[in-house]
């Protein structure tokens, strides 16, 4: 016949839905003051030999109880965990909290672009003011007052000695002053010229670089820009080379890229040509090797320039050079 | 320059097709922009550089289309058959500095009329107006040879002479010429003119006047072919706002050996069309440009452009263009012909040598060994420092804007910048594009706050932009002005934003925020905000931002005042941040180098206090004096909770806040902390007049 107490237990134990009861249950029956435990404690009343079959038959008792309450608790914290799981439910469809990323300017991100791309050819970065005097945005280039070169570029005057740098090629001199060969920098930043319509900003930005050593040839000039154009476009992008004129370089080249909108089968943008001018470079002139103080002839170098608005737009298919200056968020967001 | 295909291949012997033609002169640096079919014609639009002024004719683009294709030129052939002697006329330059040479012939007894179709035809393709037969064969011969020429009615000069010269050097001040435009144009006294015996009849070079020009009535003329100083043609040219096709060659330099050619070419052609009788030429020739001669080594000629060719090639390729060369010792010496002004140095027969050779066939080499080269330290430091802080804003999401670094000065007066401020030393540009963007700018907010404006006017309720750009402010000490980097932040939100969770990324507190973290993420650490000055702020939601004593920006809500400036419909909520981010770099820099700080294993024990506190009391001053305590034990402390309202006093405040104790060697017993605790808590109080919150 079982134990009544046993039997007792074991109607309590199923009636136990809670951690609480659970606890109640133990408490009642092996906790300090339990009938389990009250029972054990008065054991050492009892004659020897009854005391030692009672003993044995409580212990196992206490024994089962612990048991039986130790599965139970493991029962009731599975049940709670599934409850849990199945009560704790969000929407996950409902969007997260706003720590969107913003919108990076295309034209920085450009500018950041051909950075990299010369910083692992190994040029570094220089920069100059740009309000800038101008001996260093005219004369030191080889343009002279009253030279026709100067209708190229309409400028900005702060007063007769001072503009507002129509290139970034000032920082040129500027560095040469300082500095003598190997060189092999570029230089970013933004620059101004009196002009606005659908085409030209009154402001943009400009990256002008400058290797000069005691060898460096046109043909060195072609590598590296080739090289540059295919990190920037695409492997594939066909480039040409055009003479052309700069005052501070000769000889002087215009470099134009395959049409990447039309395919170079001639379009609106390319002008039914199938080329885009992309680059202007072109040899060190003597003359500003001349302003910078180098030795005559010592040196030669390639200097080149390029229009970061110009290539941002033809890389991104942008239409309305405008747009960049008009900071529209839903026009920053797609960068 | 327009070019009539038809025209140029008159001067060509032999057979090529129009596209070659076309596609060689681009890519022989004259850059053909456009292909015009006009009748059974295609006219070219050719864009000439500054530097090739000889290739603003006819014959200059034959030239070189003949040097490219290694042909034969046909130059016009033409002869005067008589020429009558005693046209009893004096030509005097008088300033043989700005007038190197200047010819003239007479005709007498010619007809003005219509120019036959022919001629019309050929200077329209070009874009020339056709006016009439004499006017028009001047602009034929000009198109033709690229000199201009000038004819005026004989019978309207007085004295028979013809004087070259300025006011000045005629001893007078300043002229007026009623140009041949009907414009009245006022003349300075360096102005080189053409005059008669008595007065001027033309502005040298550029446009002649009305009071000699060819009309109708015309029986004589005398036909101008001059060289006269590009620079002051130039000089006259810009100052007047007139550029005209004779202008136009004449700054960039015209052949001063082919004047006569072209002389007799126009008086030739004018016999032709409108009969007459030529009479002998006047050539005066007081100055000489001397011929350029340029010794140059091929092998250094070679390897400066990266090319392998033999001597005869480079003098091949130049003798197609006309240049001579001759060999002295080790070196070449070219003779430059006279239409080629702008070839002095040897790196100028390097480019005729490549670009006639073909750039497209110079190999491109990569160097392969480069010496590394170091950039300068601390421009490094700060082009990462920059990179850096827009990388985080985007990353924040911020959108990065860029302004044009305009101004006007009417934005710092809706600013209500006050007059001794230093944003008020703006630098002014001398000749705007428009009154708005007359000055460079010394705030980026005007912009940004533009920007904005501009977002909702588009209907977009919430936008976050930062700037990264420089201010420039005027310096009297250098003549170029200072410039500065800037941050500028800007948020803005509709009255009515909503947000499905609790967080307000629009707020003050949010931007405030920004900064902490940003001046955090740099490891600068004395920072400070004090209430703001600035007047463009709202009084009680703004703050100036300190760091190590030196005010480096400001924060806060627009003022309503400024705002009600702007075009917006309804009451937005706008917070805006500039920092100076010189002088934060400046502390940046100072950071010295991370070292690692060892931290505490044990375990640490927290406080949390609530405080009943005056409604104006500062919750920096509650963060200051628990700094101030002191305590090695203190790990860490935050508010975490400040509420007014409901349940709390009138002119109280309730400020929750939590204190981090932890021991570096032990753990922490209660009894300790709470010792500890109690301690800072009276202090508190008894600094603050709090009360505790049970
Ligand atoms: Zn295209």
């Amino acid at each position: 016949m079982e134990d009544p107490l046993k039997q007792q237990f074991l109607i309590d134990l199923n009636k136990i839905d809670s951690l609480q009861a659970l606890l109640n249950t133990k408490a009642k029956y092996i906790g300090k003051k339990g009938i389990l435990t009250e029972k054990i404690k008065i054991l050492g009343q009892l004659p020897q030999e009854e005391r030692k079959a009672q003993g044995k038959i409580l212990n196992e008792l206490k024994n089962f109880i612990e048991e039986q309450i130790k599965n139970k608790e493991s029962e009731l914290k599975q049940n709670q965990i599934r409850e849990s799981l199945t009560r704790d439910y969000i929407d996950i469809t409902f969007p997260g909290k706003d720590y969107y990323f913003g919108g990076s300017h295309p034209v920085n991100k450009t500018l950041l672009e051909i950075i990299d791309i010369f910083s692992e050819l190994g040029f570094t970065i220089e920069e100059g003011p740009e309000v800038e005097l101008d001996y260093y945005n005219f004369e030191a280039l080889n343009i002279p007052k009253n030279h026709p070169a100067r209708d190229m570029q309409d400028t900005f005057y702060v007063n007769e000695d001072v503009v507002l740098r129509t290139h970034t090629s000032p920082v040129q001199v500027r560095v040469m002053e300082k500095k003598k060969p190997p060189l092999r920098f570029i230089s970013p930043g933004k620059v101004y010229r009196c002009d606005s319509d659908v085409t030209h900003t009154p402001m943009f930005h400009q990256v002008e670089g400058l290797m000069v050593d005691e060898e460096v040839s046109f043909s060195h000039l072609k590598g590296m820009l080739i090289y540059f154009l295919q990190r920037f476009f695409g492997k594939k992008i066909p480039v040409r080379f055009r003479p052309s004129f700069f005052p501070f370089t000769e000889p002087s080249t215009e470099i134009d890229i395959g049409c990447i909108i039309c395919g170079a089968k001639g379009c609106r943008v390319c002008k039914g040509t199938g080329w885009l001018e992309v680059l202007g470079a072109g040899m060190v002139h003597p003359n500003v090797f001349k302003f910078a103080g180098y030795p005559d002839r010592k040196y030669t170098g390639f200097a080149f320039g390029m229009g970061v608005e110009r290539l941002t737009m033809l890389k991104y298919g942008i239409d309305d050079i405008r747009l960049f200056f008009d900071n529209d968020i839903r026009f920053l967001r797609q960068f | 320059m327009r070019v009539p295909l038809s025209w140029l291949k008159e001067y060509i012997e032999g057979q090529i097709d129009d596209n070659i033609i076309a596609d060689s002169l681009t890519m022989a640096g004259l850059e053909v922009a456009a292909l015009e079919q006009i009748d059974r014609d295609k006219v070219l639009e050719i864009e000439v550089t500054p530097n090739r002024s000889d290739c603003l004719s006819i014959i200059g683009i034959a030239r070189e289309v003949k040097a490219i294709f290694d042909l034969k030129l046909k130059e016009p052939v033409f002869r005067i058959k008589k020429e009558l002697k005693g046209s009893n006329f004096n030509i005097i330059i008088a300033n043989p500095e700005l007038c190197y040479r200047y010819a003239v012939r007479i005709i007498k007894g010619i007809t003005v009329g219509p120019s036959p179709q022919w001629l019309k035809e050929r200077i329209e393709k070009c874009g020339i107006r056709s006016i009439n037969n004499i006017v028009d064969i001047t602009n034929y011969v000009l198109l033709e040879y690229g000199h201009p020429l000038h004819a005026f009615d004989l019978d309207l000069l007085e004295g028979h002479r013809i004087r070259v010269g300025t006011p000045a050097d005629f001893g007078k001040e300043d002229e007026e010429i009623e140009t041949l435009d009907g414009v009245k144009r006022k003349l300075s006294k360096e102005d080189l003119l053409i005059w008669d015996g008595v007065k001027p009849i033309a502005i040298a070079g550029v446009m002649g006047s009305a009071n000699s020009e060819v009309t109708d009535k015309t029986k004589n003329i005398l036909i101008e072919s001059a060289y006269f100083k590009p620079e002051s043609i130039r000089r006259t040219s810009k100052r007047l706002g007139l550029i005209t096709e004779a202008s136009y060659r004449f700054e960039r330099g015209t052949d001063i050996e082919a004047l006569k050619e072209a002389l007799d070419r126009t008086a030739f052609l004018i016999q032709e069309v409108a009969g007459g009788d030529i009479y002998e030429i006047i050539d005066i020739y007081p100055k000489r440009i001397p011929q350029v001669k340029i010794s140059f080594n091929t092998q250094k000629l070679c390897k400066f452009i990266g090319v392998n060719l033999k001597d005869e090639e480079i003098i091949n390729i130049l003798h197609r263009l006309h240049i001579k060369v001759h060999k002295e010792g080790d070196l070449h010496v070219a003779h430059v012909p006279s239409h080629r002004q702008d070839l002095s140095i040897p790196e100028d027969i390097a480019e005729e040598v490549a670009r006639i050779f073909g750039y497209d066939k110079i190999p491109s080499e990569l160097p392969q060994v480069f010496k590394p080269l170091f950039e300068d330290e601390e421009f490094s430091k700060k082009r990462r420092f920059l990179r850096n802080i827009r990388t985080f804003m985007i990353n924040l999401g911020y959108n990065e804007a860029v302004n044009f670094s305009f101004m006007s000065p009417e934005e710092l007066n809706i600013f209500e910048i006050p007059q001794d401020d230093i944003r008020r030393k703006y630098v002014s540009l001398l000749n705007p594009l428009r009154q708005e963007e007359s000055t460079l700018r010394t705030m980026l907010m005007p912009g940004l706050l533009k920007n904005v404006e501009r977002n909702t006017s588009r209907g977009i309720d919430s936008v976050r932009f930062f700037e990264i750009g420089k201010v420039f402010f005027k310096n009297d000490e250098t003549i170029l002005p200072k410039e500065i980097v800037h941050l500028g932040l800007i948020v803005k939100k509709e009255e009515d934003y909503k947000t499905p969770f609790k967080e307000d990324p629009y707020d003050f507190y949010a931007l405030k925020g920004i900064l902490d973290g940003l001046f955090r993420h740099l490891k600068i650490e004395k920072f400070f905000y004090n209430r703001s000055e600035e007047s463009f702020l709202h009084k009680g939601q703004s703050a100036d931002i300190f760091v190590k004593g030196d005010k480096i920006g400001f924060i806060g809500m627009i003022s309503p005042r400024v705002l009600s400036k702007y075009d917006f419909k309804t009451k937005p909520h706008i917070c805006m941040a500039e920092i100076n981010l010189e002088k934060l770099f400046s502390i940046y820099s100072e950071v010295s180098y991370i070292t690692y700080k060892p931290f505490s294993m044990y375990p640490p024990v927290k406080r949390d206090t609530a405080l009943l506190i005056s409604r104006d009391f500062e919750a920096q001053k509650l963060l200051d004096l628990i700094k101030k305590y002191g305590s090695d034990l203190i790990e860490d402390f935050y508010i975490f909770d400040i509420y007014k309202g409901k349940g709390i006093p009138e002119g109280k405040q309730n400020i929750a806040f939590r204190v981090i104790y932890r021991a570096f060697d032990r753990t922490l017993k209660s009894e300790e902390v709470t010792e500890l605790h109690t301690k800072l808590i009276e202090k508190i109080i008894s600094e603050t007049g709090a009360e505790i919150r049970s």
